[in-house]
């Protein structure tokens, strides 16, 4: 940045220096006496104007300089005129500086002035200065005397006797009460800032500097991230009170992260490499930031200790600054990018303009939107029944028309909210760059994670749920699938294992799949130990499927690591990803060949505020499925039925499917044995079909699922109710229960 | 503090948290606030509204305060400015006299300091 400005304005600035000279006489003088006479109110008054004046001009005229420096000697001139602070030798002769400094930035910019006159110029002049140090010298020197004489003041117990409403006013600033309103004020928002900036190093700048050292772009955010971390530590301690109980937490945080930025900047100017070391400290202090972060959140006062990982990045920087740093200045410039590419990388990095709105807000407006849902149904009810019941078909039409506008409406309602509602699945997919790092190191195996559609989006709600499972599955993956390096050349793979995590979007659902190049589940040893444990007899083990088989992992307390290892935990996991999997409609399905890898099918749905259905009649009731479990519905005829071992079984498309009524399950009724073609729901629980036989199949629909409470909560086979458009309430089926109620 | 209910003060910085911190201590006194997460949202707002004074960050996306401060004074709006940045900031993007910001404040702002610095400014 060149230190010059444009003047177009000659002939009014010339006037404005004019005055300031005449100003600056005597203000020398002046402040002189002022350190006799620092009671003398006229003589202060005086010295204010003068340089309050060339404030107001320069400003005017552009001259932002001279405003900065004038605009600092006044501050310190009313803090002497309000008594704020005694009068001493040092506070004088730094603002002497000062006046003596603009003095001459004035005198230069006339004689430019005159010089440019003489040479008879167009208009314009461009007018250079080369005096940057000595202005942040004399700025600086201002700032820290004031800073000196208020310390110095409070000591002494000098200050105190405030005058006018006002200083009341402004001395409310320095009392606790304020600080601590304010400091609850920022709590939340300060929290979440940081835990944004700390997912992004984490989960995406480091993962960058792991594959590629050398990103420059990658080690310049990294820098400004920790800088904007610093520059928030710094608001928010400045209201915190030192006696506060976070004190320490906060204090120690904002030392770590100033240490770590000086460390970023080491790297930065002298363009070196982001190497390993530095990238396992860079979790470190990552993880350290975490730990206050969550220790101030929860409100734990224990100080979280910071001299190990601040001795750390101390050594780090030491180590650093000791290599030669000759090429320290041509590395900073070939380092530093043109100020135009700068404001390219903002550009990529800045996220479009949005703004922050509580969960809570949307969660009801969602469900306001589903009430909405039900009762539009309610027109299409009545205008069946003014068609059908009372014979009106003109008016029956016209509801039918309003009711179809409504619809519309309400269809684009719920779709905009749905919009919002959704996040990418980016945000969970970045965390497992670490968990794969994490098994990698503390293994010794070799892998990479490949990851794909990260921008797919899904429910929010559902976000939330699937990111543990996931994790899980990862973790799996990385400990149980891939090989040790040794023994995958022995397989004559490739020595480094590939985990890749993929999602996309396909018929209404989004799909996550895990795929490993790993060993592979062995389904005889699963049988094996299957039977050991007693899970399943001998005679059931002979008669499943090898898909039925690698299911039995699902089972709970079934474990398949030979040992248990840390990582991966104690293999309690499986049955709790599939629960937590299935209570938000999803499903998981596992696709595994032994030494050549495992493929975890995740499908989830879009939403879990609205789904569609078919409603079907058992025995008179009503009863709705989910659409998502439904394969196909069928006429199944009676010959085609077989018995066998008091199981019903019939042929489809080649396949021999189980058959049961709904009547029986529910124990509703008998199954009707009169008609010869019979209604039949084709249910997949993602493993295998079933033929669940019905009265009737009615419609498909939109429902919205209300849980049950209490007692009727666990009834096994229904999952929920909901309303209809005729205000009826009808049972929501469970299918995957459905599916192990008519295998019993 | 009543007679600075009119007064309208623009606050522009990229953390939220910033923002709030200097919105609670000038509002305290009286006067309204309104705030932008960057320099591009706050020439729209300065372009269709009035402020009496501008208080910004350096170093944000998208339009960063330097920037901002060129395009207001290049529009022709001459209402005082402060920045709000650390020294280094500062003088990596304004230059001794350069046609510029009104006021250079430190990071993390002293309350105090503030509102006696907007009290002197308006």
């Amino acid at each position: 940045m060149s230190g010059g400005f444009y003047l177009d304005d000659i002939d009014l600035t010339k006037m404005f220096i004019d005055e300031w000279t005449e100003c600056l006489e005597g203000l020398e003088k002046e402040i002189l006496k002022l350190e006799v006479h620092s009671d003398d109110s006229e003589l202060l008054n005086d010295i204010f104007r003068r340089v309050h004046s060339i404030k107001g001009g320069s400003s005017f005229v552009g001259l932002s300089g001279i405003t900065r420096l004038s605009h600092e000697i006044e501050f310190t001139l009313d803090a002497i005129r309000k008594k704020k602070v005694s009068v001493n030798m040092e506070l004088i002769d730094s603002l002497l500086q000062a006046v003596d400094f603009l003095n001459g930035y004035i005198s230069r910019i006339y004689n430019k002035l005159k010089e440019y006159d003489s040479s008879g110029g167009n208009g314009t002049i461009y007018i250079e200065f080369g005096e940057e140090e000595k202005e942040k010298s004399v700025l600086e020197g201002l700032r820290q005397a004031l800073e000196k004489r208020e310390n110095n003041d409070e000591e002494d117990g000098k200050t105190g006797e405030t005058g006018g409403q006002e200083d009341a006013e402004l001395g409310l600033l320095q009392t606790e009460e304020f600080k601590s309103k304010l400091a609850e004020e920022l709590k939340e928002q300060f929290l979440l800032e940081n835990t944004e900036h700390i997912d992004r190093i984490e989960n995406q700048l480091l993962i960058q500097l792991e594959s590629s050292g050398n990103d420059k772009d990658a080690v310049l955010e990294m820098f400004r991230s920790i800088h904007s971390i610093k520059g928030g530590i710094g608001f928010y301690l400045a209201t915190i009170s030192n006696q506060s109980p976070y004190y320490p937490t906060l204090k120690g945080f904002s030392e770590v992260v100033h240490t770590f930025e000086s460390l970023l900047a080491l790297v930065r100017d002298r363009g070196l490499t982001y190497g390993n070391k530095l990238i396992d400290l860079s979790y470190e202090v990552m993880d350290y930031l975490k730990t206050s972060m969550n220790a101030v959140a929860s409100e734990e006062c224990n100080d979280v200790p910071t001299a190990h990982i601040l001795d750390k990045i101390e050594r780090f920087l030491s180590n650093l600054q000791s290599v030669s740093g000759n090429d320290t200045e041509s590395y900073a410039k070939t380092l530093r990018p043109e100020p135009g590419k700068i404001a390219d990388m903002q550009q990529k990095s800045n996220i479009m303009q949005s703004i922050r709105v509580s969960q809570e807000k949307l969660d009801k407006m969602m469900n306001m939107i589903s009430e909405l849902l039900i009762a539009k149904n309610t027109f299409m009810h009545i205008a069946s029944r003014l068609n059908l019941d009372y014979n009106l078909p003109e008016m029956s039409k016209e509801v039918k028309e309003v009711g179809a506008y409504i619809n519309r409406i309400s269809d684009d309602l719920q779709n905009a909210i749905m919009s919002i509602r959704m996040v990418e699945i980016k945000t969970i997919f970045q965390r497992m760059p670490r968990v794969v790092r994490d098994i990698s190191q503390s293994t010794g195996k070799k892998m990479e994670l490949i990851m794909e559609g990260e921008d797919t989006e899904i429910d929010k709600t559902i976000i939330e749920q699937i990111s543990d499972p996931l994790v899980h599955l990862i973790r799996n993956a990385a400990d149980h699938g891939i090989e040790a390096p040794e023994e995958r050349l022995s397989k004559g793979k490739n020595e480094t294992g590939r985990i890749v995590l993929r999602a996309y979007n396909k018929n209404k659902h989004v799909y996550i799949e895990i795929e490993d190049d790993g060993k592979g589940i062995d389904a005889e040893s699963l049988k094996k130990k299957a039977i050991e444990k007693g899970f399943i007899t001998k005679a059931e083990a002979e008669s499943m499927s090898r898909g039925q088989l690698i299911n039995l992992i699902f089972l709970p307390g079934f474990s398949t690591a030979k040992q248990i290892t840390e990582v991966s935990g104690r293999g309690v996991g499986m049955d709790i990803v599939k629960s937590n999997i299935e209570k938000i409609n999803g499903n998981i399905t596992i696709e595994s060949e032994v030494d050549k890898g495992t493929k975890m099918i995740i499908q989830l749905p879009l939403t879990l505020a609205v789904s569609r259905g078919l409603t079907v009649e058992a025995s008179g009731e009503t009863y709705i499925f989910p659409l998502e479990y439904i394969v196909e519905t069928v006429k199944i005829s009676r010959n085609n039925i077989h018995t066998f071992n008091d199981k019903y079984f019939t042929h489809l498309r080649g396949d021999v499917i189980g058959v049961e009524w709904l009547s029986r399950i529910f124990l509703t009724g008998r199954c009707d044995d009169e008609k010869e073609e019979l209604n039949a729901v084709i249910i997949s629980n993602g493993a295998e079909k079933y033929a669940i036989i019905v009265d009737k199949l009615k419609s498909e629909q939109e429902f919205v699922v209300k849980t049950l409470d209490g007692h009727l909560s666990s009834i096994p086979g229904i999952s929920g109710s909901t309303l209809l458009g005729n205000g009826r309430v009808v049972l929501i089926v469970n299918p995957a229960d459905i599916i192990q109620l008519a295998q019993k | 503090m009543k007679q600075n209910s009119g007064k309208r003060v623009l606050i522009v910085d990229d953390s939220e948290m910033v923002r709030n911190f200097h919105s609670y201590i000038i509002r305290m006194f009286g006067y309204q606030t309104e705030t932008a997460e960057n320099g591009a949202i706050a020439l729209e707002k300065l372009l269709a509204e009035e402020y009496q004074l501008l208080i910004t960050d350096i170093n944000m996306p998208k339009m960063d305060g330097y920037e901002l401060i060129r395009n207001v004074r290049e529009n022709g709006i001459s209402i005082p400015v402060i920045v709000v940045s650390t020294e280094e900031e500062y003088r990596s993007r304004f230059s001794g006299v350069e046609a510029g910001p009104s006021l250079h404040m430190v990071k993390p702002t002293d309350p105090e300091k503030l509102i006696t610095t907007i009290k002197m400014l308006l």
